[in-house]
C-alpha cells in the first residue's frame, strides 16, 4: 500500500479520466493523480487544490497564531511557491499531508520559536481539542464526556496537536514525524502513548470502566461501512 | 492479528483501524465489513471506537472571511504571471496593484474550466503539416473562442484571428486584427504571441486587451492582471519594447511609429466586453468605427460637413436608435439611420 515518492510514474490520463476542464475532478481521481495533473500545469488542478485547501490551511494555522494576516500570507507564500515550482516538485500521495508539513515549517520559522526547546509555540487555545459526538443517535454519557475534555485540556500543546494529527487529522505516525520534525518514527510513537497514558490517569478510572460506560452510551448505534 | 479480543480503547490505539476510521478506502470498507460479520460480538466496541474517534474536532474551528480565499487567490495569479516576465519581484507592491484585477481573473478561471473541456481537440503533434486556422467576426458580432492550451479570446467585432492548427504544441503564436480580450493560462515554457502589424505582445498568463483595428490610426494594449510585453518590430525606427502593469496601457502611433505608456480606465477601455460601449472625449472618426462594427451600420456625411464634436456617453445594452435618439439630443448634427446607413446631416437642414 505504501508507495515511495521514486517508484510512482506518472503516465498522461486518458482525455475523460482526466479533470482538465471541469470545476471539480471526478470523485475516482486520487491525491496521487490531482497532484500528477498540477505538476503538468494543469491550472484547474491547482485551482482546484486551492480551494479544497484554504480553508483547512486558515484553520491550521490559526491554531498557531492569533493573526490572521500572518497565515494568510504564508498560504500565499506557499501557493506562490507551489506555482512556480510546479514542474519540479516531487510526486506526493497525500496533498493534504504534504501542504501541513510545508505549512507548519513555514509558521514556526515565521514564529520563530524553537519547537524543540518550548511547548509553547502554539497560541493561547490553539490545537485545543473538543468532543463532539458526530452520530446523534450515539447518546455518550454526559459527565464523562465532560471528564474527558476537562482531561484533554490538561494536555500540553505537542500532546493536543499529535491528537489532533492522529485523531482529527487522519495522518499515520509517518507523516507525523515529518510534519512535527521528529527524528525517529519512535518519537511519535512515544508521544502518542505518553499522551494517551496521561489521558488515563487523568479520567481516573480503569480503561474497562471507560469502554463499559460508553459503550452503555451508544447502544443501539452501529457500524455502517 | 488478535482484533477478537481487543478492547476498545486498543481499537482506538491500533493504526490500522484508525486509519479505516479517517481514511477508509473501497479495500479497508470491504475487510471489516467482512471481518464484523465473521465476529458480531465485537460490533459494540467498533462502534463505540470509532465513535469517539470520529468525534474528535478543534474546539476552535477558525474559518476564513468571506473573500479572503479571492484576494489571496488573486495575489497568487499576480505573482505568477509577474515572476514568469519580471525576475525582480517586490511582493510588497502586489496588494496595491491588484486589487481591482482579483474578480476578473477568477471568473476568467471559474469560466475557463467549463469551456475548455468543451474545445479541447487533442491534435498530434508532428503528425500532420499545421493548417492555418481563421476565427472570424463580422460587424455587429462578438465571439468567444477557446485555444487548445486553454486560453480564451473574446473577439469584438469586425475582427480576426489566425493560428496554426499546432497551436499549444510547440508554440503560442497568433496574429489579430481587430480588437480582442485575452484571458491567457499561463505556461513558462510558451509564452503567448500575439503579432498585430508591427507589434508584438508577449505573456505568459494574464489578461488584456488588444485594439488593433487596420483603419485606426494606432494600436492599443490595455493590461487587466499580470505582466505583458509589448515590442515593436524591426521596421519602426527605433526597435522598442515596454512592459506594462495592471491598469497600464501603451498606445502605438501608427504614424510615428512610437509606443507611449499611460494608465487606462478599465470602464473605457473593457467597456465592449460587458457589452457597453463608454466614450470620453472621443473624435467623431472614433464614434463612427465603434458604432460601425458593434451595429453593423455605415456612416453617410453629408458633402463639405465637417463633424467637429467631441462625445462623452456610456449605452447599456441599447439599441443603435436609442443611441442615435441620445446624440440628436446633444449634438449639433442630425443623426438619422435608414436601413443600415446612419446619414449626418446639418441640424437646420433638416
Amino acid at each position: 500500500m505504501n508507495v515511495s515518492c521514486d517508484d510512482i510514474s506518472f503516465t498522461h490520463l486518458p482525455e475523460s479520466e482526466s479533470f482538465a476542464g471541469r470545476a471539480t475532478p471526478p470523485s475516482s481521481l486520487t491525491d496521487e493523480q490531482i497532484w500528477a495533473e498540477f505538476r503538468q500545469g494543469s491550472q484547474p488542478a491547482f485551482e482546484h487544490i486551492y480551494t479544497k485547501y484554504f480553508p483547512v490551511l486558515y484553520n491550521y494555522g490559526r491554531q498557531f497564531t492569533a493573526d490572521s494576516e500572518l497565515v494568510k500570507d504564508i498560504i500565499q507564500d506557499l501557493f506562490i511557491y507551489l506555482q512556480q515550482k510546479r514542474s519540479t516538485l516531487s510526486a506526493v500521495s497525500s496533498i493534504k499531508f504534504y501542504l501541513y508539513k510545508s505549512f507548519r515549517n513555514r509558521i514556526i520559522r515565521h514564529l520563530n520559536r524553537n519547537i524543540f526547546v518550548t511547548n509553547d509555540f502554539t497560541v493561547e487555545g490553539g490545537f485545543d481539542i473538543a468532543l463532539n459526538h458526530q452520530n446523534p443517535e450515539a447518546e455518550m454519557d454526559e459527565d464523562l464526556l465532560q471528564r474527558m475534555q476537562q482531561a484533554l485540556q490538561t494536555l500540553s500543546a505537542r500532546q493536543k496537536e499529535i491528537i489532533m494529527y492522529y485523531y482529527y487529522e487522519g495522518f499515520n505516525y509517518a507523516q507525523i514525524t515529518t510534519i512535527m520534525g521528529f527524528g525517529k518514527i519512535e518519537y511519535a510513537r512515544i508521544l502518542m502513548s505518553r499522551t494517551i497514558l496521561k489521558l488515563r490517569k487523568m479520567l481516573g478510572v480503569s480503561a474497562f470502566v471507560v469502554e463499559l460506560i460508553l459503550a452503555a452510551g451508544i447502544s443501539g448505534s452501529c457500524v455502517t461501512v | 492479528m488478535g482484533y477478537e479480543n481487543f478492547t476498545t480503547e486498543e481499537f482506538i490505539g491500533d493504526q490500522d483501524f484508525v486509519r479505516w476510521v479517517k481514511n477508509p478506502t473501497a479495500e479497508l470498507d470491504l475487510f471489516w465489513a467482512d471481518w464484523l460479520t465473521r465476529n458480531p460480538e465485537q460490533k459494540q466496541k467498533v462502534a463505540t471506537a470509532r465513535n469517539i474517534i470520529l468525534s474528535v474536532q478543534y474546539k476552535n474551528h477558525y474559518q476564513p472571511n468571506a473573500g479572503d480565499m479571492q484576494a489571496v487567490w488573486s495575489k497568487i495569479q499576480a505573482a505568477d504571471s509577474d515572476s514568469q516576465l519580471a525576475s525582480d519581484t517586490s511582493r510588497q507592491l502586489w496588494p496595491v496593484l491588484f486589487r481591482s484585477a482579483a474578480a476578473l481573473v477568477l471568473i476568467s478561471v471559474a469560466a475557463l474550466t467549463s469551456w475548455r473541456y468543451l474545445n479541447s481537440t487533442k491534435i498530434p503533434t508532428g503528425q500532420v503539416a499545421a493548417k492555418l486556422i481563421e476565427v472570424k467576426t463580422a460587424r455587429g458580432k462578438k465571439d468567444l473562442l477557446v485555444l487548445p492550451d486553454g486560453s480564451r479570446i473574446t473577439l469584438n467585432a469586425d475582427s480576426r484571428i489566425t493560428y496554426q492548427s499546432d497551436f499549444g504544441s510547440t508554440h503560442r503564436d497568433l496574429t489579430l486584427e481587430g480588437e480582442a480580450f485575452f484571458e491567457v493560462q499561463p505556461d513558462k515554457t510558451k509564452p503567448f504571441h500575439i503579432q498585430t502589424g508591427n507589434l508584438t505582445t508577449t505573456v505568459v498568463g494574464t489578461s488584456f486587451n488588444i485594439n488593433a483595428h487596420k483603419a485606426d490610426p494606432q494600436i492599443k494594449v490595455a493590461v487587466s492582471t499580470g505582466i505583458v510585453e509589448v515590442a515593436a518590430d524591426r521596421q519602426t525606427p527605433q526597435e522598442s519594447m515596454v512592459r506594462l502593469r495592471p491598469s497600464q496601457m501603451t498606445i502605438f502611433s501608427k504614424a510615428e511609429k512610437e509606443l507611449t505608456v499611460r494608465s487606462f480606465d478599465p470602464d473605457l477601455e473593457l467597456a465592449w466586453t460587458n457589452d457597453r460601449i463608454a466614450l470620453k472625449n472621443a473624435d467623431f472618426a472614433q464614434i463612427k468605427s465603434v458604432l460601425e462594427r458593434r451595429y453593423d451600420v455605415t456612416f453617410v456625411v453629408d458633402k463639405g460637413l465637417e463633424v467637429k464634436e467631441e462625445f462623452n456617453a456610456t449605452f447599456e445594452n441599447v439599441s443603435i436608435d436609442k443611441i442615435l435618439d441620445a446624440l440628436n439630443y446633444t449634438s449639433e448634427f442630425h443623426y438619422k439611420l435608414v436601413k443600415d446607413k446612419v446619414f449626418v446631416t446639418r441640424k437646420n437642414a433638416k
